[in-house]
């Protein structure tokens, strides 16, 4: 099986990155906007390992930055953090349709709040009232619900593939 | 053919009320055969002739729909158009009142995500835009404070609106004249926070009061609507009242922004 470099993939979620802070921008409740580019990144991390789901959330979470005012390095770190315990998964668990999909999207939402609420704790205490807010939760809703559709897409899609075990 | 000419003959000489009688009886069952048939005929004819003809309805009626669907998209269309051209309308006329030297700009991306709520906007230093360049938008009839730019590259640049936590700006009450400081309170939030007001203000604020920037040693010009005492809060263990203030912009709808640019 032809294995795509984690650059092309770190690629393919900054083009995400993009869509979501310019065509999607509609998809909002109460001013909370969904990052998808955080269940696209689990997705990939879960299908290609830890150390290559660092290097698609460094780059991913490296251009976020840069394309918003947030100050760099803070979505890289979250980013990075979350492609490395999700690559962790990868051969370990089964994902389903529904239920799985889910269950990473709750955990992954709640691992990038609670590396939010850190680095906010260390470096930018106004905003913590922010990651301790009922948007959290919003946005933690809206995860779950788009789980399953945006995985069963990628599946579909075939975009990213399980990596070869030779390749391990 | 003689006995047939002569049967004829024989038929048509004989009495006129058994020929007739015969002719009637042969007529009934025939006519009851021809009529019957004829019926089936016409039943035929008309299942089949019904069968084209709800063809055609079926057609027609099809046909219909997308006209009527594409009357109904070339409405939408139209209501749109008619919406946007209100909107550039009021835009326009905003544009011409607003005193200070400014440019327009478009929201072309905004940030995901919980803990910052900037955004971009479609021009940049090209456009004459610098850093801390104050913002403002057109809502409720007055020029409304929305932010100020904290980056620029060529052609667009990053806006820090008020909501975000990190923006502050120097405000008064409009009417009162009591001054304050307005921060932002994050994401899904659309009320700021006016802070550090005398206690002694307390009596002279009413709910609904509105709020402006004050100028005093800030990058905003003064009097910038920012918008109306929604809730005032006096803990008798702080010195200050803590007014609770709604935006007067609406930022989930914000497509068009001005920016103030620096007077020549």
């Amino acid at each position: 099986m032809r294995t795509q470099s984690p650059f092309v993939y770190g690629f393919i979620l900054v083009v995400f990155a993009v869509l979501q802070n310019t065509l999607l921008t509609p998809l909002q409740i109460s001013q909370v906007r969904p990052e998808f580019t955080l269940l696209l990144l689990v997705f990939f991390a879960h299908q290609r390992g830890s150390m290559e789901g660092m290097i698609i959330g460094f780059i991913t979470g490296i251009v976020i930055d840069l394309l918003g005012i947030a100050p760099l390095g803070f979505h890289s770190l979250i980013y990075t953090i979350v492609g490395h315990i999700f690559g962790l998964t990868r051969g370990k668990m089964y994902v389903d349709a529904i239920t799985m999909p889910v269950i990473f999207a709750v955990a992954a939402t709640v691992l990038s709040i609670l590396t939010a609420l850190l680095i906010t704790l260390l470096f930018l205490p106004l905003r913590i009232p922010s990651v301790l807010s009922f948007s959290s939760l919003i946005q933690l809703g809206m995860h779950a619900l788009s789980a399953p559709f945006i995985f069963g897409i990628l599946r579909v899609s075939k975009l990213c593939r399980e990596r070869d075990t030779q390749m391990l | 053919m003689v006995l047939i000419t002569i049967s004829t003959i024989a038929i048509g000489t004989q009495s006129q009320s058994v020929s007739s009688a015969s002719k009637q009886v042969g007529y009934s069952v025939f006519s009851s055969v021809q009529y019957g048939v004829a019926e089936i005929g016409h039943f035929f004819r008309s299942f089949f002739n019904s069968i084209g003809e709800l063809r055609r309805v079926r057609e027609e009626y099809e046909e219909l729909q997308e006209k009527i669907s594409e009357y109904e998209t070339i409405e939408r269309d139209l209501l749109d158009l008619k919406k946007e051209n209100e909107q550039l309308r009021g835009l326009l006329d905003f544009s011409e009142k607003v005193p200070l030297t400014h440019i327009a700009a478009r929201i072309i991306a905004k940030e995901p995500g919980l803990l910052f709520e900037g955004f971009t906007i479609n021009r940049g230093s090209k456009a004459g835009i610098t850093k801390d360049s104050p913002v403002i938008a057109y809502a409720e009839g007055f020029s409304s404070l929305v932010g100020k730019v904290v980056e620029v590259t060529a052609s667009t640049a990053k806006v820090l609106p008020i909501i975000d936590r990190s923006c502050f700006v120097a405000a008064k009450m409009r009417e009162s004249k009591y001054e304050g400081l307005v921060h932002g309170l994050g994401a899904g939030n659309e009320r700021v926070e006016m802070t550090y007001v005398k206690k002694q203000a307390k009596s002279n604020i009413q709910f609904g009061d509105l709020v402006v920037t004050s100028g005093y040693r800030s990058i905003y010009p003064e009097d910038l609507y920012i918008g109306r005492v929604e809730a005032i809060k006096a803990p008798e263990w702080e010195s200050s009242l803590t007014l609770q203030i709604r935006a007067l912009v609406d930022f989930t709808q914000l497509e068009y922004v001005f920016v103030l640019l620096e007077q020549e």
